[in-house]
């Protein structure tokens, strides 16, 4: 047996052992309904779910399931690509607890941890988020700095073995759950340069003066969260990286958190064409050439999208390194594609609900495309990277940078 | 899904390959041939398969060619639709010689596949007969006789390359479905009458057969199935120009628009340019990716004819939109005769619906969807 069918009986085994298969066919009026993960879904035991992908990751974290591509002395298992693609096929097949509320520690974080961290907090952190024994949150954009991250103003002062920390932190997925925050602010105001004077901090999400109040999204759930930091202190190891360096450190978490978007482990929407496949053809509009012109066109993309991060791996090097802004992109598109035509297909049956099995359902869907398209940076800022990085096109003018 | 990464050797080709065309395919040259009476160059035509062997390189070599893969010889079409190479290249290796080897045919292979693989005889393929039907099966001139000797009549469209081809493989009409028939191009009563095409660099002709005397190959065979192979495999192929020709249209916009200033600065700097063409180098990227989907499925077999479809309908998309943004981005020069913008969108306009539009290869992946809805 070769190391990769090793692997999968490996994997096969661990989740038959643990976890109910998922039907072979998917059916149209079979089970729940819900065509969306955790992060856009309604739930009356928020703790509870996430406790149960706790559970299930720490099972993972104990078989060497967890980590797959990570460094074996932090806890990963030192597998590469080829394993990655085949447990998250063999995963899908299995009815496994939503690990969406672990993603942001797994991700973002801990890359760059692993990149900029030191060997202590390497040793301590890296296991803990990987085993679900840490949850993180990101503490990034401010009301004042989306798009434009560098112009942030969230301050970090000297004081005696560390540092007091005051500002105010937006769109921070799960942080009213987290336990340690990826915290990026200012140290040094440098007028010259804005990125310079920027640290990373790992902040314990219980220290005093952290309050955080979670703020109701578009699809009704309450996911992401606004943190205000009021003279919270911070401990000299807390710093990620450099004093002054956290715009790097921040680059590997954003570029991380791209990678993940046109991965279908981050489980934001659930085999949508297939869905959208089995609708239509309950529903008789498959006959309707335009339909039919238009799933095939999201077989297209569903296709493409699952080979084209390997594609991207063989591209010439700088359209390689910005590989996931391009699939994000890809990605997004697609499904936007796809919530258009479930729009189409159902009509006012996508608006008001009938009670059909599997047809308002797909509200959630039409609601939840549009944050993809904004969190890990807008379709704008991918395009700005593409432009520059891949293409080379001149930078963004600099007239308004500075000076804040 | 998966697709295969290039090996060394096609990198090792592919390098050659753009040196080469570089060299022996000049502006003047594209330009020149663009113009001529037949859209060939006959001295580029010896050099790529006396120096380099290309036409046989995907031919078995007990057959005269080189014996290499398929995906081999899309690399050799992914340069070509890059340098924009006109003449019978396509119709000769990419539809006549894979038609051939397609077809349970020892004799003819024999007969025609080493001189096609020599570069020393061209044959190009007629199947079409209405503009509204790209399917090559569905055809309605009868081949006449019985066995392998037959008479044709009847009238063919839409045919690359006829003018400089010496043999014909005509798809007719037989007792057992479809077959495909060996015409002379200079026997009694076939007359090649040229289009006027859009793209000077293929060019395609009417074809009137009157009671032309022709060999129907594989006589006992309905050739259905090799005919659609020959359309995958010609699909594949075609996409990989597409690809090829969307990479240079994409280079030749970011050039311009790194130079070209106005209001102060470079165009390429404001982001109704720069986001213009970041999401063309998203769809490109794409299209490269359905091919590389599609080279892997000629080689493993399985879903060959929706990978080919999949990649036949993004690639020609694909590249039509990059050369239409191409000569966008250039404002009034990229409409001019003199830049090369127009001809690379010519070929992009004449490629999409060359073997099925988009929306036929769609219809043919719903189809398939449809059947077996599981994508998982």
């Amino acid at each position: 047996m070769s190391g990769l069918e090793e692997f999968r009986s490996r994997v096969e085994a661990f989740l038959g052992a643990r976890y109910p298969r998922r039907p072979e066919m998917l059916r149209h009026g079979q089970g729940d309904d819900s065509l969306v993960g955790a992060a856009f879904r309604d739930s009356d035991d928020e703790v509870g779910d996430l406790q149960r992908a706790r559970d299930y990751q720490r099972e993972l974290f104990d078989a060497g399931l967890a980590w797959l591509g990570g460094p074996v002395e932090y806890g990963g298992a030192g597998l590469g690509a080829e394993e990655r693609r085949a447990f998250a096929e063999i995963v899908r097949r299995y009815d496994v607890p939503d690990v969406n509320g672990l993603l942001v520690g797994q991700q973002i974080i801990a890359p760059a941890i692993l990149a900029h961290g030191s060997a202590g907090q390497r040793a301590r952190l890296l296991p803990a988020l990987w085993s679900g024994e840490l949850v993180g949150c990101q503490l990034f954009s401010e009301p004042g700095a989306g798009s434009d991250l560098a112009s942030l103003r969230t301050r970090a002062r000297r004081t005696d073995g560390g540092w007091r920390v005051d500002g105010q932190k937006v769109w921070s997925s799960g942080a009213h759950l987290a336990h340690v925050g990826e915290l990026l602010a200012r140290t040094s105001p440098d007028p010259a340069s804005r990125t310079r004077g920027l640290t990373m901090f790992l902040l314990g999400m219980d220290s005093l003066g952290v309050t955080v109040r979670p703020l109701r999204q578009m699809t009704g759930t309450a996911h992401f969260c606004e943190v205000f930091l009021d003279d919270v202190f911070v401990p000299d190891d807390a710093v990620l990286g450099e004093v002054g360096g956290g715009w790097a450190v921040a680059n590997v978490s954003l570029n991380s958190e791209r990678d993940n978007f046109g991965d279908e482990g981050a489980n934001l929407f659930i085999r949508l064409l297939d869905r959208l496949v089995l609708l239509g053809q309950e529903i008789g509009a498959t006959e309707d050439p335009d339909v039919r012109d238009r799933l095939a066109d999201g077989y297209i993309r569903h296709v493409i999208g699952q080979v084209l991060p390997a594609s991207l791996e063989n591209a010439v090097p700088e359209v390689a390194a910005a590989g996931a802004s391009l699939v994000k992109l890809f990605a997004t598109d697609a499904d936007r594609r796809l919530a258009q035509l479930a729009l189409d297909i159902l009509g006012p049956a996508l608006v008001a609900d009938t009670g059909a099995w599997g047809t308002y359902a797909w509200s959630r869907v039409l609601l939840g495309i549009h944050a993809t398209r904004i969190a890990g940076g807008t379709d704008e800022i991918q395009r700005n990277i593409l432009a520059e990085r891949a293409l080379g096109l001149p930078r963004e003018a600099r007239s308004f940078q500075g000076g804040r | 899904m998966t697709i295969v990464a290039p090996t060394e050797e096609q990198q090792a080709l592919r390098g050659m390959l753009r040196s080469f065309f570089a060299e022996r395919w000049p502006e003047e040259a594209l330009r020149t041939a663009a113009g001529s009476a037949h859209g060939h160059d006959a001295q580029l035509w010896k050099a790529m398969a006396e120096d380099l062997g290309l036409h046989g390189l995907a031919v078995p070599e007990d057959l005269g060619g080189g014996g290499f893969t398929y995906p081999d010889l899309l690399v050799v079409f992914e340069e070509m639709g890059r340098a924009l190479v006109a003449g019978p290249f396509f119709a000769s290796i990419a539809m006549a010689s894979t038609l051939l080897l397609a077809l349970p045919d020892r004799d003819a292979q024999e007969r025609l596949l080493p001189g096609i693989a020599a570069g020393e005889r061209i044959v190009t393929v007629a199947a079409v007969e209405t503009p509204t039907s790209w399917d090559a099966t569905r055809v309605a001139v009868d081949a006449t006789g019985t066995g392998g000797a037959r008479t044709i009549t009847g009238e063919k469209l839409f045919v690359l390359d006829a003018e400089v081809a010496d043999v014909l493989l005509v798809v007719v009409r037989t007792e057992h479905g479809t077959g495909v028939a060996e015409v002379d191009t200079a026997a009694p009563g076939v007359r090649v009458e040229p289009m006027a095409t859009v793209d000077t660099t293929r060019r395609q002709a009417r074809i009137v057969f009157e009671s032309s005397p022709a060999r129907l190959l594989a006589p006992d065979h309905d050739a259905t199935p090799a005919v659609r192979r020959m359309c995958d495999l010609a699909g594949v192929a075609l996409a990989a120009e597409q690809v090829g020709g969307a990479h240079r249209v994409l280079e030749m916009a970011t050039a311009y628009a790194k130079t070209r200033e106005q209001f102060g600065r470079p165009i390429g700097g404001f982001q109704a340019i720069k986001h213009l063409l970041a999401d063309q180098l998203v769809s490109i990227e794409s299209a490269r990716a359905a091919l590389g989907y599609a080279a892997t499925a000629t080689v493993t077999g399985t879903g060959l004819p929706v990978a080919a479809s999949v990649a036949q309908t993004l690639c020609s998309e694909v590249f039509s939109a990059a050369a239409e943004t191409n000569i966008h981005v250039h404002g009034g020069i990229g409409f001019t005769w003199e830049h090369q913008a127009h001809l690379y969108y010519k070929r992009a306009v004449s490629s999409e619906v060359l073997l099925g539009r988009p929306r036929d290869h769609r219809a043919r992946i719903a189809a398939h969807l449809l059947a077996s809805p599981e994508t998982a």
